[in-house]
């Protein structure tokens, strides 16, 4: 399955939604349209990984990354998930720690702006 | 038992191909829905690191995934050509950790930690974490 990226406005924040699976080969994609985006002026970003079928490590990095960079703006990176076999990457890594998760895009977008979680 | 083995250019477009054949096998010696998702996840996580691993020393020779089924569980080594020393990938080896019960990292034919061997008991015992 390819991976699919597409980011709309939803007030402050961009809401990028990514259906497929998020693996060492389509990760860059997505690496790609998240610089893009804060390099464009985007920093309070909800990704949605509702229809994420599959995530690994490097898929891991780039949201990672994501996050680094919308906070060097004073942004975040909020994720929507609420699938179990997803949900476990992020706590076998201990990311859950690190990412404000959401388990639907209405609570996402009810948090406050800005980097706090 | 059943030895099933796939070699593959180390080329991140087919580390997809060796999930699915992982997944596969997992799912034919009657491993249930979670543990053929943890088996898919960390063979994904050991052939991407081998892929990884050979684009460093710019080899190309194939990788290999060795599944083998014989019972109680599931036995998965996956071995590149590559001369690439320890490296830090603490996301990689979270999560190896996280999923199989038994993780080790073996001498490669090329150089050390070319070889991860992972085991399932398939038998929902607690992990063991090593």
């Amino acid at each position: 399955m390819e991976l699919s990226v597409r980011s709309r406005q939803e007030g402050s924040r961009t809401v990028i939604n990514v259906t497929g699976e998020i693996d060492v080969y389509t990760a860059p994609n997505l690496r790609e349209r998240l610089n893009e985006l804060v390099a464009s002026g985007h920093y309070d970003l909800v990704v949605d990984m509702a229809g994420v079928d599959f995530l690994d490590s490097t898929g891991l990095g780039v949201l990672v990354g994501g996050l680094k960079r919308a906070r060097s703006h004073d942004g975040t990176l909020r994720l929507v998930c609420d699938q179990e076999k997803i949900l476990k990457v992020f706590r076998i890594t201990g990311l859950t720690k690190v990412f404000p998760i959401h388990a639907t895009l209405a609570d996402a977008l009810a948090a406050p702006a800005g980097g706090t979680s | 038992m059943a030895l099933v083995e796939l070699r593959f250019p180390p080329d991140a477009g087919h580390v997809r191909t060796a999930r699915l054949v992982a997944s596969a096998v997992a799912r034919r010696c009657g491993f249930d829905v979670e543990q053929v998702d943890e088996v898919r996840l960390a063979v994904g996580e050991a052939c991407a690191r081998a892929v990884r691993r050979s684009d460093d020393c710019h080899v190309t020779t194939a990788v290999v995934l060795r599944i083998d089924d014989e019972p109680p569980g599931l036995r998965v080594d996956v071995v590149d050509d590559s001369a690439a020393g320890p490296r830090e990938e603490p996301l990689v080896l979270a999560l190896l950790k996280g999923l199989a019960d038994v993780v080790e990292l073996l001498p490669g034919p090329a150089g050390p930690d070319g070889h991860v061997r992972l085991v399932w008991f398939g038998d929902n015992r607690p992990h063991v974490v090593g």
